[in-house]
């Protein structure tokens, strides 16, 4: 760990707890005037935390310390725009029928009473010496909403900077919680010279990310948060992604996806022909038993609703879904009936009853099947949930207990064990590991593997293209509700999918004909 | 019914399956506790009242009276009970109860058998639980607010349809029926009870009343896991309105007549029982054993206050004011659950020296965005 330095900020000995679990331990941490910070860790891992006690929303436990800029803070921060701090998330929270101008000076309260004059040539010249200071060419007087998605995340920050300003900093903290998140790979890089542009005049950046190679290219160092901890901070010029990704997951990522088995045979389970609904049209793909097949795209571009049209839970308007020989109607339990099962993205809003139990939720499709002489026969439920939950390493494997008390992870393996007893021909998984921790989604990418080479067709939609890329044998990549490209394993790579996603390679015409399967190799 | 063979994804010293976390004394106390507080009262309010009062409360014939009064509030409140499990509410029943009692006295006058008449009185009542279902499954509406209309259009209906006058053409053979003596107490009161055993089965012991309740959690989860929802929904509505038909024909038979503006006499109290049965036995859910506790402990509860002198009065307010405990009393459950879930996440946290998923909170599909970074 480096030297307190005195300039920038400097935080020692930060460690939270909510309640009695342990959320940050120990953080010792320094940031730098002019330097970019980028700041990896996965859910869970603590950085929202950590931002939020910057941001003065929480407290840390007794016995830290944060200096700023060489002088002590004492918690909880009040008014942290004073000292120069600016947090931007990843909701911009711009009004996009206003002004520039506008949002800009809105946090500041147009820098009048509530009832005083909106001193309108003030706040546009207010803006348009932020504009200029900043290098941007955009005009105070532009309507948020016509503005590419980079010059808007700039307005946000123009408007912390203002209220900074106002508040009497002389010296700018800026807090970047994942910015480019909803960007486009063009966008986002746009963004991050900007914000380059912003520590070399001599602020002090601190760069929440999710995507590994923009951390490394934008960043001067990195600090890894694991489980609380942080476990490293280092310079991105005498480092790799790989081994960031170990420090952050505290393993090899090799280990952490299974081994693809290629599958054993050809018959197809699934069959979607021309599929159309609202945010799709004319979707063709098959799976075949024991393949994975990962359906990804950027948000909004049909993957999200594709799921539940093939489930039969959402409305299609033209195409049909085969498995085997059948076509089902659209309609749950046709889609049951033929052997398809569902694992839904949203599990709190889809998939789980919360208040109830582990095992009355583990059991609920098939749960007739404990029911004879006329009743339940609850004791045989209990030891069938808990010999399910040790199976698929639910923790704890206690059935009685109520699904909220699991961690996410350890619901979606309930929710996943419920749907893999029924031994579908074909699962849909949507999202399958959103909001689960790193070591619950070993075990589960663990688990699908397994479904699938028991003879399982398995679908993955999936926003998370290191996940596709890992565990599937092909990947389809959405764009705007059109099949825009089928990539087979060995054309596999984040860079691909990426860049076929955002329709970067238009040209290729060999990997985009629908339906037709890339035999992978 | 088959078993699948999985193995655990992985093992390692760090993962293999931890003992179920051993629970102390005070933990199973917490557990209990909250549980059995509320049916406590039940004994409890025996022993004050019986200290109060001692020559009136604890005496046959107060507990027999008791008994006896509160034979159709059961009836109702199981109704209402079928209904709340599956997540929906029917303030119509006592609408129900009071129609149908009313169409088969009018039925007899005009000729009508015994069985007949009460048939007349059942296929009413099937009738508008089929009409509640319309509204609120099939249209989509608020059950709530629905069955409040359905329940006051009732009340309107019954009085076009008596004049507003007593019916007094109640059937002797159904009189003679209801009021038949068994072990003590009228045959309208073992009805009640068989009624309550019957359900109780159906919610314990078979799948229908977990599926009840699971719809009644997240009705999008139990359609999406492939629960009839809609038709579950139905069901409930409409036997409900069957037991509120079957009611309005025992209170005709038991009081010989029916008071076509007594509905609202009844509307609370089978409610208030339900709800106060969710405090009960099984904590957050609409259950039998928990309604019945609820309906009893306010029957008794009322019975002593006007043995102590506080007349008609005592009823309504009591009733009211026990609703909104009964609510409170959920929501401190629920805290107090919620103050055991950190303890328990504690434990956990202690054992495998693993944070917990703080900010893992599942977000909706449409901002879902990889937090895993890429390579």
């Amino acid at each position: 760990m480096s030297q307190p330095t005195g300039q920038g900020l400097s935080l020692r000995n930060m460690s939270k707890s909510f309640g009695s679990v342990p959320v940050l331990k120990e953080i010792d941490l320094d940031l730098l005037p002019g330097e970019v910070h980028g700041l990896v860790g996965e859910n869970g891992s603590g950085k929202s935390t950590l931002v939020k006690i910057i941001g003065g929303l929480h407290s840390p436990d007794p016995g830290a310390h944060l200096s700023l800029w060489g002088r002590e803070l004492s918690f909880p921060l009040t008014q942290p725009q004073s000292h120069g701090i600016a947090i931007i998330h990843q909701d911009l929270a711009l009004e996009d029928t206003m002004t520039v101008a506008e949002n800009v000076g809105i946090s500041s309260g147009y820098g009048t009473a509530t009832f005083g004059a909106y001193r309108k040539r003030r706040e546009q010249r207010a803006a348009a010496a932020l504009i200029e200071e900043l290098g941007l060419r955009m005009s105070p007087t532009a309507i948020v909403a016509t503005l590419p998605p980079a010059e808007r995340s700039m307005v946000a920050i123009m408007r912390a900077l203002r209220l900074q300003r106002l508040s009497g900093a002389s010296q700018c903290l800026l807090i970047l919680d994942e910015p480019t998140a909803a960007l486009t790979q063009e966008e986002s890089q746009r963004l991050l010279t900007m914000v380059r542009g912003l520590a070399a005049a001599g602020a002090a950046v601190l760069f929440i990310g999710h995507r590994l190679h923009e951390v490394m290219s934008v960043c001067d160092r990195l600090s890894v948060l694991r489980s609380g901890r942080l476990v490293s901070t280092l310079d991105t010029s005498q480092t790799t992604d790989a081994e960031v990704v170990e420090l952050m997951l505290g393993y090899e990522l090799g280990e952490f996806y299974p081994e693809r088995h290629t599958p054993s045979t050809s018959e197809v389970a699934l069959s979607v022909r021309d599929l159309s609904a609202t945010s799709v049209s004319g979707v063709s793909f098959e799976v075949h038993r024991g393949e994975i097949l990962g359906i990804t795209g950027l948000a909004g571009m049909g993957q999200d609703e594709l799921p539940y049209l093939v489930y039969g839970s959402a409305k299609r308007s033209a195409g049909e879904v085969v498995v085997g020989e059948r076509e089902i109607a659209n309609d749950v339990l046709a889609a049951q009936a033929a052997g398809v099962a569902l694992v839904p993205g949203n599990r709190q809003r889809d998939a789980v009853w919360m208040e109830g139990s582990a095992q009355e939720n583990l059991t609920i499709p098939f749960l007739s099947s404990f029911h004879s002489g006329g009743m339940l026969r609850k004791r045989r439920e209990r030891t069938f949930s808990a010999d399910q939950l040790r199976r698929f390493g639910v923790r704890p494997h206690l059935p009685g207990q109520e699904m909220r008390r699991f961690s996410g992870g350890n619901q979606q393996k309930i929710v996943l064990a419920r749907w893999l007893h029924t031994e579908p021909d074909v699962l849909l998984l949507h999202e399958p590991t959103q909001g689960v921790d790193a070591g619950a989604k070993k075990e589960l990418f663990h688990l699908i593997r397994e479904a699938a080479d028991r003879g399982t067709g398995v679908v993955i939609f999936s926003s998370d293209i290191e996940e596709v890329v890992n565990m599937c044998h092909r990947v389809i990549v959405l764009r705007h509700g059109v099949v825009s490209a089928i990539l087979g394993q060995h054309q596999l790579t984040e860079q691909r999918i990426i860049s076929e996603s955002q329709g970067q390679r238009a040209a290729d015409s060999a990997v985009r004909t629908p339906g037709r399967l890339e035999e992978s190799s | 019914m088959t078993t699948t063979t999985h193995e655990p994804a992985h093992d390692s010293a760090q993962h293999a399956a931890d003992p179920p976390p051993a629970l102390g004394l005070g933990h199973r106390a917490r557990q209990i506790l909250p549980e059995i507080a509320v049916p406590m009262l039940l004994p409890l309010t025996f022993v004050v009242f019986g200290a109060l009062t001692p020559a009136l409360f604890l005496t046959t014939t107060n507990i027999r009276l008791t008994l006896i009064a509160q034979a159709i509030p059961l009836l109702l409140a199981m109704a209402v009970t079928l209904t709340l499990r599956a997540g929906d509410i029917d303030l119509s029943v006592a609408g129900v109860m009071i129609a149908s009692g009313a169409l088969t006295g009018i039925a007899s006058e005009h000729g009508a058998s015994t069985l007949v008449a009460c048939a007349i009185g059942l296929g009413a009542a099937l009738l508008v639980g089929v009409v509640n279902a319309v509204f609120i499954v099939a249209i989509g509406l608020d059950s709530l607010i629905v069955t409040l209309g359905v329940f006051t259009a009732l009340a309107g209906f019954t009085s076009w349809l008596t004049g507003s006058n007593l019916v007094t053409t109640v059937p002797q053979s159904l009189q003679t029926f209801s009021n038949q003596p068994v072990a003590g107490l009228p045959v309208v009161v073992w009805l009640g009870w068989l009624v309550a055993l019957v359900l109780w089965w159906v919610f314990e012991f078979t799948p229908f009343g977990r599926y009840l309740l699971f719809i009644g959690g997240n009705r999008a989860a139990g359609t999406l896991a492939g629960l009839r929802v809609d038709r579950l929904r139905v069901m409930c509505f409409v036997a409900g309105s069957l037991i509120a038909g079957l009611t309005g024909i025992l209170l005709a038979g038991s009081l010989g007549s029916v008071d076509p503006s007594s509905a609202n006499a009844y509307l609370l109290a089978p409610i208030t029982a339900a709800f106060l049965g969710t405090t009960c036995i099984q904590l957050g859910r609409f259950n039998v054993v928990g309604t019945l506790v609820g309906l009893y402990l306010i029957a008794f509860g009322i019975t002593g206050l006007q043995l102590l002198g506080y007349q008609g009065w005592v009823t309504d307010l009591f009733n009211g004011v026990a609703l909104v405990v009964a609510l409170t009393f959920a929501r401190y459950f629920e805290v107090m659950r919620n103050g055991q879930l950190k303890l328990g996440r504690r434990r956990a946290a202690q054992r495998k020296q693993r944070s917990v998923e703080q900010e893992a909170a599942p977000t909706p599909p449409s901002t879902a965005g990889s937090s895993h970074p890429s390579e």
